[in-house]
């Protein structure tokens, strides 16, 4: 097989239509990314994540040539992964179950603070009181949060992965920034 | 818990896809399924405009041939007027497809980047601009009167110009002139049912009664008759040059045909002067009274 390694992602989709071992560089490229991504949405059980993941994949590999080369092909397999999630909840009428407790204080500083950038350090204390927010937003802006501060994707991404205008995404962020501090206490905030 | 403290040791996902693959005999979809399928789609949202315009096509024939003027002949309020007359089913077809139509672009590969109001407006205005084509070539008119076989909250023009206007028993008949007596004030007007019906024009002039020609095709208002004699005492007659009544009159079938549709009627003449006080009484004559004077 060619070396792959340092090709994109809209490449190896070519080369993997053609010969299908190629796609093992892609599952190799976004495994981690994806299971990473299937906890912060909220499934708590490693077994479901991994079956989840094998079900985008699977997904993936059926539909490589509806992939539009136009887009990223980050963000067409993170829209797959969400709505595969999304779909496994919907199946088992669960509720997400978040899970952001291992992300570092940095990602829950910035959402406590005015804009994108701020970079906080945070007691213990603190980063529990914004966690608890977090997990108490609604599921639309908890979705936006995760894929913009957790995620670090840019707006055009989170616009591709959730299906949604742009002017749409940013207002979203607004909102959820705005409806966590409403669930934070004052103290929080630097 | 952190991933990194599982107690068992994870998958490999590369192997249990590609096993999931070779056993399940899974292949990418050709492309020409992605090609179908948005093909359907932005077809489905063609015809929603389609739909959309042909609403818009018949709001216009509708709302452009009611005669706005003469509200009070049947109804108390312009308001009760409006209720009848404005076409709501037609809007709300229009306005459903224009979502419908959204709907369908919002699904397509790209059409979730465009806003909702973007979207909604593009619809709208595609629909808009069709329904004026539509309407020029007289599809409005056409949809107008097939419509009313299929759509029972649907009453065309045509089917509500009958409804008011062969009414002798609410003091409204029209329908073309047969027989004018000089002998004595009667004049037979054959009605948009066909029904023959003997009018008294004792309040009609002279030279409004020359006027009226065997042939024309007239609206008169005025007063249920109390005897067998007559059906209406006349009060008001208006010359009806528009083809909508024209239609609505069974014996014209033939040259309905002939005419053009989609037509803006060309305006009355009225005759306004009542000439007893028992006409006084008549809804449109206080509106119509000064003009005359």
């Amino acid at each position: 097989m060619v070396d792959l390694g340092t090709e994109t992602d809209a490449v190896i989709v070519a080369r993997a239509l053609v010969e299908r071992d190629s796609f093992a560089v892609l599952i190799a490229r976004y495994e981690a990314k994806l299971l990473r991504y299937i906890r912060r949405l909220g499934v708590r059980n490693e077994e479901d994540r991994e079956d989840i993941l094998q079900d985008i994949f699977i997904k993936v590999y059926r539909n490589l040539r509806a992939f539009d080369p136009r887009l990223s092909f980050s963000s067409w397999i993170y829209r797959i992964a969400h709505n595969e999630t999304m779909s496994w909840f919907r199946k088992r009428s669960a509720r997400p179950d978040h899970a952001l407790v291992d992300d570092g204080d940095t990602v829950l500083g910035m959402l406590a603070g005015d804009d994108d950038t701020v970079e906080a350090h945070m007691t213990q204390e603190v980063q529990e009181e914004v966690r608890a927010a977090l997990e108490a937003l609604p599921q639309k802006y908890r979705d936006i949060l995760v894929l913009r501060f957790f995620e670090e994707k840019s707006y055009e991404e989170i616009a591709d992965i959730l299906q949604m205008p742009l002017g749409t995404v940013a207002t979203l962020v607004h909102r959820a920034k705005a409806k966590l501090k409403t669930l934070v206490p004052e103290h929080v905030y630097i | 818990m952190s991933d990194t403290m599982q107690k068992e040791p994870r998958k490999d996902i590369t192997q249990c896809v590609f096993a999931r693959i070779q056993e399940e005999g899974i292949t990418p979809k050709p492309k020409w399924h992605f090609l179908m399928r948005e093909g359907v789609v932005w077809s489905l949202g063609g015809v929603s405009v389609a739909v959309g315009a042909l609403a818009v096509a018949v709001t216009l024939f509708e709302v452009r041939n009611t005669r706005w003027e003469m509200y009070d002949v049947a109804h108390t309020s312009f308001i009760d007027f409006c209720m009848d007359a404005v076409p709501f089913i037609w809007l709300g077809t229009f306005a459903l497809f224009a979502v419908v139509a959204y709907a369908f672009v919002r699904s397509t590969k790209g059409g979730y980047r465009y806003r909702f109001e973007t979207l909604m407006a593009v619809s709208l205005v595609a629909s808009g601009v069709c329904g004026v084509v539509l309407y020029s070539t007289g599809a409005g008119a056409f949809l107008d009167e097939e419509m009313d076989a299929y759509m029972p909250l649907h009453h065309s023009l045509v089917e509500r110009e009958r409804m008011v206007w062969e009414s002798p028993g609410e003091g409204r008949i029209a329908g073309i002139v047969r027989e004018v007596s000089f002998a004595e004030p009667l004049v037979w007007i054959e009605g948009l049912g066909g029904t023959p019906h003997a009018l008294d024009v004792s309040d009609f002039s002279l030279e409004d009664r020359r006027v009226m020609r065997v042939g024309d095709m007239v609206r008169v208002i005025g007063i249920p008759s109390t005897t067998t004699a007559h059906a209406l005492h006349g009060c008001l007659m208006f010359m009806v040059s528009d083809d909508i009544l024209r239609k609505a009159h069974g014996a014209l079938q033939n040259e309905m045909h002939k005419m053009h549709v989609g037509m803006v009627t060309e305006p009355e003449r009225n005759i306004l002067v009542a000439r007893t006080t028992e006409c006084r009484s008549i809804r449109p004559y206080t509106r119509f009274l000064p003009l005359a004077q």
